[in-house]
């Protein structure tokens, strides 16, 4: 039966089994949308702008664990992706990522929406594709699939000329063996061995746990070895929700906005067992005085990952799920069981220095305040997602996270306008979940024309928003490093979020007591379109504990007192 | 960082598809890592070798590789080590010969040298040199005043 590379497209989907992508169709890829108004079975949701496609996309991988299928056309649709993917990219968010592209014979002749997308692509992939025939149509994208999910994840983008769309072919070949041949690494019993010595013979291990243990599922393995060797689990903020926050070995999130238990840990620490994390600087601090004592063992699935940034004495170089698991094993052999070691009182005294010292009733509102109010009222399936900046800091802080890919934020790249469309792809993923996005009024605006979204599609989410009129983490640098010179940071009093939201179909809350908090945050939550709360909050309030760029791990800023404090 | 630099050569096998030149450079441009030589050619249907060469710190280089290593088009990547691989290199250069001294001087180094005439006018000559890279920077600084176009191929290198 002849088919077209539009029906191919389709297909290829259907037997990936989506059922749930995300678009913004124009010239180049309407032939494919054509099909797609035939396809119910996929349900298909329309962006407002091609950043928050894709957004939408990462935000569906990362609540599913499945790979985020976006759809877009050519030229200014591709290039407005390009953030979306990037930060997905920095991530290790799996997406399947689909644009226009011009005829075959007018690309590079600079035709109308014609971007040079192939050359675009590549720096932020882990690859991408330009089939110049129709024929290499259901390969291509199954390989995409693979290539997205297989090993460290991440996105694949496919460019579809208009005519390989519109070709036809007399018979298809749809490929059902694996064609991305790609073999997990795994380390040799010898060195995981090794590993099991060294951690038995460390007085202060610690295990910093990153996003890798929640991509490869490996939370019940970490856990279980913590638990076994009595040592205390930091996470890095990708890692956030990897173990739950009221696990009694879990001290809570290293790194710049760090909790202090958990940076001295690190540097107290006489062995760090790394897991799936690829040491950002905002997790290390000051390289060459991170864990100063302690001898290193990286679990790692990428190896360009290892020895980049911190030179372990030992790689195990595999999937950490597979590797925690023998690892633990292991262990359980060579010892009958975990002893207590000698972190068990100081972990007890570094827990006292979590301590915030806040006024929690003050008005106006601590932004603390709103922030814990809403993890009081989530649900452990329930998902946060952040904006970058202050509020996303805050929300690490203060949200309590009990399970992984409940916690969704822009780690790697710090994209800002990334909470509100990423938290409509994660209602997606999970319609039962409460999905609340962190916000900040600079990020707000800037991904806010992806509200409508999840009002047309019925996807309520809340947008709890930090609004102090500034770009807040700026201001708070300008504060503490250049002599309070607020060069450029402040948005001003004249715009009126809430009615923006209204204007969109959605409802504005205006919140400036502490005492209204709660029952606003309770209306949005079971409201059944989405929401939008304008918290009044402290506008100088700084997100502490701070590291300094730069510093080591405990060179925290001092405290200044600012209203509230 | 050590601050020390070292000349390395890489071979890679890559898959013959547009943009893989792409993807392979932009891994040292965007380390601002100057790649000295790069030659490509097929060796067997739809896979080419690619021979780079360029200095850089030890760790820098064991990183490049590595990313160069998870690049779906790239199927191995391996360092020669220059004590234990042969490398060579063609150039093919133009020498000005204005009168018969001159010519005779030219003719005599060339053939010294093992070089091979391909081409000879009254006021040129043309001629291939194969070697080791430094055996043809050898040559040409010999016979710099004479030599006023070259075209390099850059290094190909097999290991021992």
């Amino acid at each position: 039966m002849k088919m077209k590379g539009t029906e191919i497209v389709v297909e290829s989907l259907k037997r990936h089994k989506v059922d749930v992508m995300f678009g913004l169709p124009g010239g180049a890829i309407m032939p494919v949308y054509d099909v797609l108004y035939d396809t119910p079975e996929i349900k298909h949701i329309l962006g407002r702008h091609e950043q928050g496609v894709a957004h939408m996309a990462d935000g569906y991988a990362r609540a599913s664990g499945k790979p985020g299928v976006l759809m877009v056309t050519s030229g200014p649709g591709a290039t407005n992706t390009i953030t979306g993917i990037a930060t997905a990219y920095m991530d290790s968010s799996p997406l399947v990522s689909f644009a226009g592209q011009v005829p075959t014979h007018l690309i590079g002749k600079d035709a109308f929406q014609e971007t040079d997308v192939f050359s675009l692509m590549i720096p932020i992939t882990k690859m991408n594709f330009l089939p110049k025939k129709t024929e290499e149509l259901p390969a291509t994208i199954k390989l995409a699939f693979e290539i997205a999910t297989k090993g460290r994840p991440g996105p694949v983008h496919i460019d579809l000329p208009r005519d390989v769309q519109l070709g036809e072919v007399s018979s298809v070949f749809y490929p059902t063996e694996d064609l991305y041949n790609y073999s997990l690494p795994e380390p040799s019993l010898e060195r995981i061995r090794q590993a099991a010595e060294m951690l038995l013979s460390a007085q202060y291990p610690v295990i910093l746990a990153g996003g890798g243990v929640i991509i490869s599922g490996a939370s019940t393995e970490l856990a279980a070895l913590a638990e076994f060797l009595w040592a205390p689990i930091v996470t890095t903020l990708m890692g956030k929700g990897c173990i739950p926050a009221d696990h009694p070995l879990y001290l809570g999130h290293v790194g710049m906005h760090g909790l202090k238990s958990a940076n001295y840990a690190i540097q107290e620490a006489d062995l760090v067992l790394a897991v799936g994390t690829r040491f950002s600087d905002r997790t290390t601090g000051k390289v060459s005085e991170f864990a100063p004592k302690a001898r290193i063992i990286h679990v790692e699935i990428d190896e360009s990952e290892i020895g980049k940034i911190i030179k372990p004495q030992l790689a195990l170089l595999g999937d950490a799920k597979r590797v925690l698991s023998r690892l633990l094993e292991v262990l359980q052999k060579l010892s009958k069981k975990g002893r207590k070691n000698a972190w068990s009182e100081r972990m007890n005294q570094l827990k006292q220095l979590d301590s915030f010292d806040i006024d929690w009733d003050a008005t106006p509102i601590r932004p603390e305040r709103v922030v814990k109010e809403i993890s009081d009222l989530l649900k452990k399936d329930d998902i946060v997602t952040t904006e970058v900046g202050q509020c996303q800091m805050f929300a690490t802080l203060y949200i309590k996270t009990y399970k992984p890919r409940r916690f969704i934020t822009s780690g790697g790249l710090g994209t800002m306008g990334f909470g509100l469309p990423a938290a409509i792809g994660a209602k997606a993923a999970s319609p039962d979940s409460v999905v609340v996005d962190v916000a900040g009024d600079g990020s707000y605006i800037m991904t806010c024309n992806s509200l409508p979204v999840s009002v047309e599609h019925r996807l309520p989410i809340v947008v709890a928003i930090l609004d102090n009129r500034y770009l807040g983490m700026v201001r708070q640098w300008q504060e503490l490093f250049m002599d309070k010179r607020y060069s450029h940071v402040y948005l001003g009093e004249r715009t009126d979020l809430t009615t923006v939201a209204e204007g969109f179909g959605a409802r504005g809350i205006v919140v400036t007591r502490p005492t209204e908090i709660r029952e606003a945050l309770q209306e949005a939550f079971k409201s059944d379109t989405s929401t939008v709360i304008d918290f009044m909050v402290e506008r100088e309030a700084n997100v502490f504990p701070m590291v300094p760029a730069g510093a080591a791990l405990t060179e925290f800023v001092e405290m200044k007192k600012t209203r509230g404090e | 960082m050590s601050g020390d630099v070292d000349a390395f050569i890489l071979s890679l096998t890559v898959e013959d598809k547009p943009g893989v030149m792409e993807r392979i450079s932009r891994i040292f441009a965007r380390r601002s890592i100057n790649i000295d030589s790069i030659t490509v050619g097929r060796i067997s249907p739809g896979i080419s070798r690619i021979i780079l060469s360029f200095k850089t710190e030890l760790d820098e280089a064991k990183f490049v590789s590595s990313l160069l290593r998870k690049m779906f088009l790239v199927k191995s990547v391996d360092r020669l080590d220059p004590d234990n691989s042969v490398t060579r290199e063609l150039a093919i250069v133009k020498f000005k010969t204005p009168d018969r001294e001159a010519k005779l001087q030219v003719l005599k180094v060339l053939d010294e040298m093992g070089a091979r005439i391909l081409y000879t006018e009254l006021s040129y000559i043309i001629a291939e040199l194969t070697g080791s890279p430094s055996r043809i920077d050898e040559v040409l600084s010999k016979l710099s005043p004479y030599a006023f176009e070259f075209a390099r191929s850059g290094i190909a290198a097999i290991n021992l």
